[in-house]
C-alpha cells in the first residue's frame, strides 16, 4: 500500500473529514419485503389511546434485532445443551470419552476376561469331580488312585495328539499311561575327607510321618567283611531346594571296599533304604 | 454454490415422480412394514396406525433421506438405514401429534376427528406411547449394521432432540397454563427452537449426516440451517392460523382462542395501549371455554391494527433468508444434485405450502 503524496496546491483542512455513524453494523438477514396482509375490512373502531404506528425503518430494524436475538438463543441453547450434557456425564463412565481404539482394546480385555473366568470355573470343576473320584485320602508315602487331570495343552494345528496326555473330559480315560511317579526321596551323598570314595545311587522312602533332618540316622556304615572299621560320622541335612544330603566323613586309611548301613528314622520301624558307598584305594 | 431450488411439488400432493414423492413412498412402505406387526393387537394396533395412514407431508423423513445421501455420495435411494431413520422419524412424530393433540384439546387432525376424540384420552396417550417406543425399532434396525461409533452418535442426537422436544412443549404449556404474559421475544424463539425445529427440522438432518457420513462429519454442521427454516416455519404456521385459511385440518383463529403465546401476540402485547391491554390479559386469563367468540375476533383485529401480524410476516421472512444464508454455508462445496435443490426450496416451500 502506497501513501498519497501530497500536491501542496490544497489548503490544509482544519479536521479529518469523518464518515456519517452507519445506521447499523450488523447484517441484516431479512430475505424480502412482503405484502401486507390483505384482511377484510374491520367493524372495530381504532382505540383513543392508540400509540402511534411503527415507522418502516423501525419495523425493519425491529426484524434484524429478532434475527440477531435468534442468533444468540441458538448459542445459548446449544451451550446449555453442552453443559447440561457434560455434568450428566461426569462421574459416570461414558463411552464417548474412550477413542474407538480403546474401546476395542477394552471390549477384548473384557472377552479375554470372561474365558479366563470361564476357565478358572472350570478348573474348579474339574477339581470337584477329581475329589469326587477319591474314595479315601491315599496312605501317605503311597500314590493316591486319582484320576489324570485333563491336559491344557491346545489340540488344534500344530500340536500333536500324542502330546496329549488325557482327553479333554474330565470323564474319559487316558489314552496314554501317566509317568511312573517318583515317591521316594532323593539322596545326595557329599564326603567331607580327602578319602576316595563314592556313592552308590539310593532312593530312600518317603517317611510315613513329616521328619526333621536331624531325625534321620543311619546305621553304621559296615564292610561286609568287617575288614575296616565301621564309618559312623554321617550327617544328614537338606539343600535348599529340599533335597536329602548325606554328609559322610572318612576316616583316613580307612580301608577300601563296599560299605552300608540302614537309614532309619525313631518315628517309624520299617528303615527308609540303605546307604552304599565304596572306599577307593 | 448455484442451487436451483425445488417448487414444483408445493401443491396438495407432491407430484408422481418428484423426489419427495419418492422418499415419501419408500418412508411409508417402511412405516406399513413395522406397523404391520401392530394390527392384531386389541385396541392398540387400528390406532396406531391411524395418524400414520392419514398422509401427512413426509417433509422430515425426506430431510433425513436427502442428507444422507448428500453426505454419503454415491449413496442410493434405497440405502435402507436412512429410509429406516426416516420411518423411526415419522413413526416419532405422529406419536408426538397424539399427545399433542390431546394436551391442547384439539378436535381435528388431517381433517378428520383426533385419536383421542374417537377413542378416549386414555387409549389414545396408549397408542402414543407405544409409537413412540416403536420408533426405536428402524432406528436400531438402522445402526446396527453400521458399529458402536455411529450408534452413538444416532442416539445422543436423539437423546438431545427428545430432551429439547419435551423442553419446548413444556414452555408452551406452561405459559398458558400459568398464563405467562411477561414473555420476550427471545422466550418465543427459545420455545419455537426446542418444540418445533429441533424434532422436525435440526434432528432428521443430523440423523441423515451421521447416516450418510458414517459419524465423520459433525451433525452440528446442519444445526443452524435447521434452526432457522423451524423458526420460519413455526412463525408461517403461526400466521396461517390467524388468516382465513389456516391449513388443512385446522380451524380458523383457534390459537386465539387456546391463548398460544406466539411472536404476533406477545408483539401485540408491547405494541398496545394500557386498555387494550388490560382487556387482552383478562382474555388470556380466561379459559379456553370461557372465551367469547367475539374477543377472539377483537384479538385477531388488534394484532391486524398494530402490525403484529405485518410484523411476524416480515419476521417469518427473515428466518428464511437467515436459513438460505446457513443453507449455503452447511453444504458448501457439495456438488449440484436433485436432494441439494429439494433442501434449498424448503424455504420457498414453508412459505409457498398448501
Amino acid at each position: 500500500m502506497t501513501t498519497p503524496k501530497s500536491t501542496g496546491s490544497r489548503p490544509k483542512a482544519a479536521g479529518h473529514a469523518k464518515r456519517p455513524v452507519p445506521g447499523r453494523s450488523d447484517p441484516i438477514r431479512t430475505a424480502a419485503r412482503i405484502e401486507e396482509a390483505h384482511r377484510p375490512p374491520s367493524q372495530y373502531a381504532e382505540p383513543a389511546d392508540q400509540p402511534p404506528p411503527l415507522d418502516e425503518m423501525a419495523i425493519d430494524q425491529a426484524v434484524a434485532n429478532v434475527v440477531k436475538n435468534a442468533d444468540d438463543v441458538l448459542n445459548q441453547t446449544v451451550a446449555q445443551a453442552r453443559i447440561a450434557a457434560q455434568q450428566l456425564r461426569e462421574g459416570n463412565y461414558n463411552m464417548r470419552d474412550v477413542p474407538v481404539d480403546v474401546q476395542i482394546m477394552g471390549l477384548r480385555m473384557i472377552r479375554l476376561a470372561r474365558e479366563l473366568s470361564e476357565t478358572t470355573l472350570n478348573v474348579c470343576e474339574q477339581l470337584l469331580r477329581q475329589f469326587t473320584k477319591v474314595g479315601r485320602p491315599p496312605v501317605p508315602g503311597q500314590p493316591g488312585k486319582v484320576p489324570p487331570f485333563p491336559s491344557t495343552k491346545p489340540t488344534g494345528y500344530g500340536y500333536s495328539p500324542a502330546s496329549q496326555a488325557a482327553p479333554p473330559s474330565s470323564y474319559g480315560t487316558p489314552q496314554t499311561a501317566p509317568p511312573p511317579e517318583r515317591t521316594g526321596l532323593e539322596l545326595t551323598v557329599e564326603f567331607d575327607s580327602q578319602a576316595k570314595a563314592i556313592a552308590h545311587p539310593a532312593h530312600l522312602a518317603k517317611p510315613r510321618l513329616p521328619v526333621t533332618p536331624d531325625e534321620i540316622s543311619v546305621t553304621p556304615l559296615r564292610h561286609p567283611t568287617d575288614k575296616g572299621d565301621a564309618i559312623v560320622d554321617v550327617a544328614f541335612t537338606v539343600d535348599i531346594g529340599g533335597s536329602l544330603i548325606a554328609r559322610i566323613a572318612i576316616p583316613p586309611g580307612q580301608h577300601p571296599g563296599v560299605y552300608s548301613g540302614m537309614v532309619v528314622t525313631h518315628k517309624q520301624d520299617v528303615p527308609l533304604g540303605i546307604l552304599v558307598i565304596e572306599v577307593i584305594k | 454454490m448455484e442451487i436451483r431450488p425445488q417448487s414444483t411439488w408445493a401443491a396438495a400432493e407432491p407430484p408422481a415422480g418428484s423426489l419427495i414423492a419418492r422418499y415419501a413412498t419408500s418412508t411409508r412402505a417402511e412405516l406399513s412394514r413395522y406397523l404391520s406387526t401392530e394390527g392384531d393387537a386389541p385396541f392398540l394396533g387400528t390406532l396406531m396406525a391411524d395418524y400414520p395412514s392419514r398422509g401427512g407431508k413426509m417433509m422430515r423423513p425426506a430431510i433425513c433421506i436427502a442428507n444422507a445421501r448428500i453426505f454419503g455420495e454415491g449413496l442410493g435411494e434405497d440405502y435402507e438405514p436412512a429410509i429406516r431413520c426416516a420411518a423411526a422419524i415419522e413413526l416419532l412424530h405422529n406419536a408426538l401429534l397424539i399427545h399433542d393433540d390431546v394436551q391442547d384439546g384439539s378436535e381435528e387432525r388431517r381433517g378428520r376427528p383426533t385419536l383421542h376424540a374417537l377413542h378416549g384420552i386414555p387409549l389414545a396417550i396408549n397408542a402414543g406411547d407405544a409409537l413412540m417406543f416403536t420408533a426405536f425399532q428402524p432406528l436400531l434396525d438402522a445402526v446396527r449394521p453400521l458399529g458402536s461409533e455411529i450408534a452413538r452418535q444416532v442416539l445422543d442426537v436423539t437423546m438431545t432432540m427428545a430432551r429439547h422436544t419435551a423442553e419446548g412443549q413444556a414452555l408452551e404449556l406452561g405459559w398458558r397454563d400459568s398464563n405467562a404474559t411477561d414473555l420476550t421475544e427471545a422466550d418465543y424463539l427459545r420455545m419455537a427452537l426446542k418444540k418445533t425445529a429441533w424434532m422436525g427440522m435440526i434432528w432428521p438432518a443430523q440423523l441423515g449426516v451421521i447416516i450418510g457420513s458414517d459419524g465423520i462429519v459433525d451433525p452440528e454442521r446442519v444445526l443452524r440451517f435447521g434452526y432457522f427454516l423451524g423458526l420460519a416455519f413455526q412463525i408461517e404456521d403461526d400466521l396461517r392460523n390467524l388468516s382465513d385459511d389456516p391449513g388443512y385440518g385446522k380451524e380458523n383463529n383457534g390459537d386465539l382462542l387456546e391463548g398460544k403465546r406466539t411472536l404476533m401476540l406477545i408483539h401485540v402485547r408491547n405494541a398496545c395501549s394500557q386498555t387494550e391491554r388490560a382487556k387482552l390479559d383478562h382474555f388470556l386469563s380466561q379459559r379456553r371455554e370461557e372465551r367469547a367468540a367475539d374477543d377472539v375476533l377483537w384479538l385477531a383485529h388488534l394484532m391486524e391494527t398494530h402490525g403484529s401480524v405485518k410484523y411476524g410476516r416480515q419476521v417469518a421472512q427473515a428466518m428464511g433468508g437467515a436459513a438460505t444464508y446457513e443453507f449455503e454455508r452447511a453444504y458448501a462445496g457439495k456438488p449440484p444434485c436433485e436432494d441439494l435443490e429439494f433442501l434449498s426450496g424448503l424455504v420457498r416451500w414453508v412459505f409457498e405450502r398448501p
